[in-house]
């Protein structure tokens, strides 16, 4: 298992290259309760940078949980273990600004896109606001959209485009950020053959670029093509490979 | 409707409690601005009563019929009652009949014997409304009761006789007709005006009128029984009086009231000795009507408008609900039951929703009735539910049920795969909705038919509303494409917070209609701020030029010079009060005299009213000569400096030769206008030698104005004498000298050169004066045969008149003075009408009136203007002292408290009440809104958020999405709301019954309309900052993981 002290090369492809420390993630003993409700218990895992780590199991197993936790966006959880991404130990409940200044990544299932905004918009805003300069912003979000193959869809709104292109929009939103660690939720699961080859091409093309990328998804053939493996069940790891 | 469905319906209700109850409230709220017009109308027709009843007198509300006997005929009282309209006789007290007529009474020797003229009264009723002091009731022809008073002054008693003879009509006496009449008892009248109608039988005993130069004693009035006229007096008069039964008059019976009492009154009076009917009862009635006809138009008007708001309102929320069950009308659809079922089972929880409201909006505007009309109605507090209050309540029901129906008409006719998306398909950037197409259509022909004047009166109130609804909607329109292009350029300029909320205010459907609201919320209130304001202050300024200062007391002074010291002993600096003379003309196509003091009346008058035109420069109404030739004491000395005879030929008859004396006259006006030509004695020529010259004049108390001088012929005189007098001073001893230097002198004559004398020429006079010498002045005169006059010529006085147009006054050269003289004057400028609401009239000096006659003649009346109510006590009290009585007092409070009571005012006040809560449906449309699309807008920036836009930022994009919104519809809403008012104040009545002179100032309260409108930006920026903040603390990640 990986310290998280190498550097990659984030993804950004297409002529945009930018050089941050690809951290590992590292989670110990990992528990998360709603109320009564235990949705992770005693999850120990680590993903490290430069490949794809998928997370695997059932519905409802707490693969969500597991990746919202380490993007430290978990509301309303009772939270117990430690979650560290590289040097930095991660707050699983409303510590999403601080793994957003670590470049910690996150496309959600279904979409998390804002429905009043189009394609573009929702990809360049969270740049702008970052304070990447409007060229450069525009240059990248066009680039993650040809990326994804939608770079003819980018002046529509959210709910214009179909579930699968809504599901390509908040990964190119995810890789115009060029973020050094990409959590992805059933990144692929709305997706038809050829577009799940094309987004799964690009996590592990950013995975190869240096990225930390932990894929959540219940596809086997996807969950096949990742380095590593952990199986959830019933919010425990049951398996790693 | 089944139970089932109702019972579904029931079910869905409950599950979202919030909406439920949300358009439940607004139901109610159409409900209550629509039944309150007709509810707060008929408050209103019954306050107008109340205040109109109780500003009449008993008499004037009572009816009185009265027919004379001529002797032959004796009326009866159910005749006379037969002259009641059958409509009226039910809303009558139980008549009173008193048969009185004229007789002479024998006066003891005390008052010197002898008779005296008054009216004996005899009551049907006896003595039911008399204090018997002493005795009994008189029942015999002969029986008398006199009042206590009387007795006791003429020292009678029960038992005395006392001495009658008829007098009908206040005849002399009629000698045949004399009785003797026992003194049955004494009494005290009960003051019941609703018996006796006003008459007075005593107070008069022991008193005495003076009429010229004699005085006439008075006598109580005698109380004999009925008998007493049949035999006595056949010209006796019998009066049926009925007084108004104030509680059975009702709102609903003044137009036949008014209507079959004028019918009544246009039948010839008193004609062959028939009955006369005298009563203000339709009077009172008539203007009751009017206010009722203002009111019934005005209050719905005002209150339609709120409705309409409210309805647009509701139509909001019953789009949020149906765009919230796009699912279950997909599913409905689904199950086979096609569009009509979705449709049912959209009126069957929305409709029922509206439907549950509509009682309780009636409930809240009968209760909003009654506390208002309490606050601020005469009389207010009952509920009186007219029959449009029931109508207005069904329209609200059909236009609730109506607007559902059309907020569901889109969603129903979408295929079911769009319905089943969690956002509604976009509408192109200015597409228009069918609704909002007719909106703005009705809306543009009603503000083009109001500015065209094609309509007019109260309907033009509906015009802020009307405008501001059709532009609130085209700028709804217009935001869309706009707020887009520049959601673009800041995001490409990199603005992340400007360009997130610029698109969504452009892509949230709500936005639109919150536009829109706003937009007319705001203009409301601004109109009702400056309809409520310009109606206060119209009223108050007509009261100001109706009245002419704070307090004006008609007085019966004759007197103008002693009225005008009296004021100003009583205030030296003219400060705050001042005498005004009205005389009125000698023929009707004349100015009347409006003669003011012009500085009093700069402090002490009221300001006209902006609306009616410039006020009086009063500096212009002085007359500088005032006062120059007043000649006061009872004696005058007149020095003469030179008197140089240049010429002097012999005439035809040269014998007998008379002395070289030059005898000289005072030519005067006393202060009754009269002529007098006072002797001076004669000087003799004697160049550079002073003579004085004295003699007794009528000048005091009152003054005299010296109108020249006359160079008189001594008896025997035959010679033709030309030459220079010079005349250094005229005095009363002790006083000033009359400023001759100073007065205007007019020729004698046509001067010539003394050279050309020659006997046959013809006398002349011509005078020189020298401002270094004020007190003289130089005479040349040619005296061939006759006297000759140097005349003073009194100097036009200046005046300005009113109306402002020549066209309709011809231009001003004489006045009537105090004697009722003409008096040369000069206009000095014009002006529509003048302090007092007087027109055609021209303003004079009143001291330079009063120098030319000081006593009033003329028809006409002295008034005192009084800018301090407080000293009001202190005046009359300076008055009395000097024996002048005040005959009639006029308050401005007590005018603008009528005006203030007026429906015009009741409904104008109004306006203020829908205009606030025009402003809290304002509010709540944003909080509507709010709630209804919290959800997915804080989803949405939670979804920023999870990508990495800062709260900041977020926050910022929260409030600011309601803020821009807000701050542009509500300076475009008060922009149409001073549009508006401009439109439409000068067509709206500010007052029941218009007024001749009086011109509505409709000049926009810009301050006021400026506060209101910063109070909607600041109170509606308040309630979206909150609404904003909230939302954006709604904005949690996690939120991203919730389904819509």
């Amino acid at each position: 298992m990986g310290t998280g002290t190498d550097v990659g090369l984030v993804a950004g492809g297409h002529g945009a290259e930018a050089y941050r420390p690809s951290p590992a993630i590292e989670v110990e003993g990992l528990g998360v309760r709603f109320g009564h409700r235990r949705a992770l218990e005693g999850v120990t895992l680590a993903a490290r940078p430069g490949v794809v780590t998928a997370v695997t199991g059932p519905s409802g197993a707490g693969k969500s949980t597991l990746l919202w936790s380490i993007a430290g966006a978990i509301t309303g959880a009772t939270v117990e273990g430690t979650v560290r991404v590289g040097h930095a130990t991660v707050r699983p409940a409303g510590g999403r600004a601080a793994t957003l200044a670590l470049g910690v990544g996150l496309v959600p299932q279904g979409n998390g896109l804002a429905s009043v905004l189009t394609a573009w918009e929702n990809c360049i805003v969270p740049l702008l606001d970052g304070g990447v300069g409007p060229g450069e912003a525009a240059q990248r979000v066009s680039e993650a959209l040809t990326a994804v193959g939608l770079e003819e869809s980018g002046g529509h709104l959210i709910e214009e485009l179909s579930g699968g292109q809504q599901q390509r929009v908040a990964v190119a939103r995810a890789l115009a950020s060029r973020p050094a660690v990409l959590l992805a939720d059933e990144p692929t699961s709305e997706l038809d053959h050829v577009n799940r080859e094309r987004v799964l091409e690009l996590l592990h093309d950013l995975a190869a670029a240096g990225c930390t990328v932990l894929m959540a998804t219940h596809d086997p053939e996807a969950a096949a093509q990742a380095a590593a493996e952990v199986h959830l069940d019933e919010g425990h790891v049951v398996s790693a490979r | 409707m089944s139970a089932g469905r109702l019972a579904v319906a029931w079910s869905a209700a409950r599950h979202r409690r919030g909406q439920a109850l949300a358009l439940v409230l607004l139901s109610s709220l159409v409900t209550a601005s629509a039944v309150l017009g007709p509810l707060y109308a008929r408050s209103l027709e019954h306050a107008l009563l109340h205040d109109a009843l109780d500003r009449a007198s008993v008499m004037s509300t009572g009816i009185v019929v009265e027919q004379v006997s001529d002797g032959a005929f004796v009326p009866s009282t159910p005749a006379l009652l037969s002259r009641i309209p059958e409509q009226v006789r039910p809303l009558l007290r139980p008549p009173t009949s008193i048969v009185s007529g004229q007789v002479t009474m024998s006066m003891s020797p005390r008052r010197g014997g002898g008779g005296v003229l008054v009216t004996a009264y005899a009551p049907a009723a006896g003595c039911a409304r008399l204090t018997l002091v002493s005795g009994r009731c008189p029942t015999a022809e002969t029986d008398v009761l006199v009042s206590a008073a009387e007795a006791r002054f003429e020292g009678w008693k029960v038992g005395d006789r006392v001495g009658f003879a008829s007098s009908p009509g206040g005849q002399v006496p009629d000698e045949r007709i004399r009785a003797t009449a026992r003194i049955v008892g004494t009494y005290e009248q009960v003051r019941d005006d609703t018996y006796w109608f006003g008459t007075r039988l005593t107070g008069r005993a022991g008193t005495r009128v003076v009429a010229g130069l004699g005085s006439t004693p008075q006598v109580d009035a005698p109380v004999v029984a009925p008998a007493f006229f049949a035999k006595y007096a056949p010209g006796s008069t019998l009066t049926v009086t009925s007084a108004l039964d104030r509680p059975t008059l009702g709102v609903d019976d003044l137009p036949a009231v008014a209507a079959a009492l004028t019918a009544e009154k246009a039948r010839p009076q008193g004609d062959s000795g028939g009955p006369t009917i005298t009563t203000a009862l339709d009077d009172v009635a008539r203007t009751v009507v009017r206010g009722q006809a203002q009111a019934s138009v005005l209050v719905p008007l005002l209150l339609g408008q709120l409705a309409l708001l409210a309805a647009v309102v509701l139509g909001l929320a019953a789009s949020a609900a149906v765009e919230q069950r796009r699912p279950e009308i997909a599913l409905v659809r689904l199950r086979g039951h096609g569009v009509r079922g979705a449709r049912r089972m959209l009126l069957a929880e929305l409709g029922g929703l509206v439907a549950v409201g509509v009682p309780l909006g009636v409930v809240v505007a009968g209760v909003l009735d009654v506390l208002v009309s309490r606050v601020w109605l005469p009389g207010g507090g009952a509920l009186d539910v007219p029959l449009g209050a029931v109508v207005a309540a069904v329209a609200a029901l059909l236009v609730g049920v109506l607007t559902v129906l059309v907020a569901a008409r889109g969603p129903l006719r979408e295929p079911i795969p769009s319905l089943l998306r969690r956002v509604p398909p976009r509408r192109g950037a200015l597409a228009v909705g069918l609704v909002d197409a007719v909106v703005v259509t009705v809306a543009a022909a009603g503000v083009v038919t109001i500015v065209t004047g094609s309509v007019s009166g109260p309907v033009v109130l509906a015009t802020p509303a009307l405008l501001a609804l059709a532009v609130g909607l085209v700028l709804a329109m217009l935001l869309v494409p706009v707020a887009a292009r520049l959601g673009h350029v800041a995001l490409r300029r990199g603005h992340v917070a400007a360009g997130v909320t610029a698109l969504q205010v452009a892509r949230r459907p709500g936005v639109r209609r919150v536009v829109a609201i706003v937009t007319v919320a705001s203009a409301l209130l601004v109109f009702a701020t400056d309809a409520y304001l310009a109606g206060q202050r119209n009223r108050a300024e007509r009261a100001s030029l109706e009245t002419g200062a704070q307090v004006v007391l008609s007085t019966d002074s004759k007197d103008p010079r002693q009225l005008r010291e009296l004021l100003k002993r009583l205030d030296p600096g003219s400060t705050w009060v001042a005498p005004v003379a009205h005389l009125q003309p000698g023929s009707s196509d004349a100015v009347a005299t409006m003669a003011v003091v012009p500085r009093a009346m700069a402090r002490v008058a009221l300001p006209i009213g902006a609306g009616s035109g410039p006020t009086v420069d009063w500096p212009s109404v002085l007359a500088s000569d005032l006062s120059s030739a007043e000649l006061s004491g009872r004696r005058v000395a007149v020095q003469v400096s030179d008197v140089r005879i240049q010429r002097v030929l012999t005439g035809l008859d040269p014998t007998p030769s008379a002395p070289d004396l030059l005898p000289l006259r005072l030519e005067l006006q006393d202060a009754d206008g009269g002529s007098l030509s006072v002797p001076l004695g004669a000087v003799p020529f004697r160049p550079a030698g002073t003579t004085t010259l004295t003699a007794a004049v009528p000048c005091a108390p009152r003054s005299c104005t010296l109108v020249g001088i006359s160079i008189d012929r001594a008896p025997d005189e035959t010679r033709l004498l030309a030459g220079d007098v010079t005349v250094a001073r005229v005095a009363a001893p002790g006083a000033p000298p009359v400023e001759l230097g100073r007065l205007t002198w007019s020729s004698y004559g046509t001067p010539y050169s003394l050279d050309r004398l020659s006997v046959g020429s013809p006398g002349f006079s011509f005078v020189t004066t020298s401002k270094a010498e004020p007190a003289v002045a130089r005479i040349r005169f040619a005296s061939s045969g006759g006297i000759v006059t140097a005349s003073t010529t009194p100097a036009p006085l200046p005046v300005v008149v009113a109306p402002a147009t020549r066209g309709a006054t011809p231009e001003v050269t004489s006045v009537s003075g105090f004697v009722g003289t003409a008096v040369t004057v000069a206009e000095q400028g014009r002006v529509r009408v003048v302090p007092g609401g007087v027109t055609n009239v021209a303003l004079v000096d009143y001291d330079a009136l009063a120098a030319r006659a000081s006593r009033l003649y003329a028809s006409g009346s002295l008034d005192v203007l009084v800018a301090d109510p407080a000293r009001v006590g202190e005046v009359t009290s300076a008055l009395a002292r000097s024996g002048i009585s005040v005959r009639e007092r006029t308050d401005r409070a007590e005018v603008l408290d009528a005006f203030d009571r007026s429906a015009s005012a009741w409904s104008l006040r109004l306006a203020l009440v829908v205009g606030v809560i025009a402003l809290l449906m304002g509010a709540l449309v944003l909080v509507l809104v709010g709630v209804t699309s919290w959800r997915s807008r804080s989803r949405d920036l939670a979804a920023l958020r999870l990508a990495g836009v800062g709260g900041s930022t977020l926050r910022r994009v929260g409030v600011a999405e309601q803020v821009a919104v807000i701050v542009v519809a509500v300076v475009v809403g008060s922009a149409c709301g001073v549009a508006g008012a401009r439109l439409a104040l000068r067509l709206v009545p500010f007052f029941t019954t218009p007024s001749e002179v009086y011109v509505p100032d409709v000049r926009p309260a810009v301050g006021a309309m400026a506060l209101s409108a910063g109070v909607t930006m600041v109170w509606l920026v308040a309630v979206g900052l909150v609404l904003g903040l909230w939302l954006a603390g709604r904005a949690v990640v996690s939120r991203v993981r919730e389904q819509p």
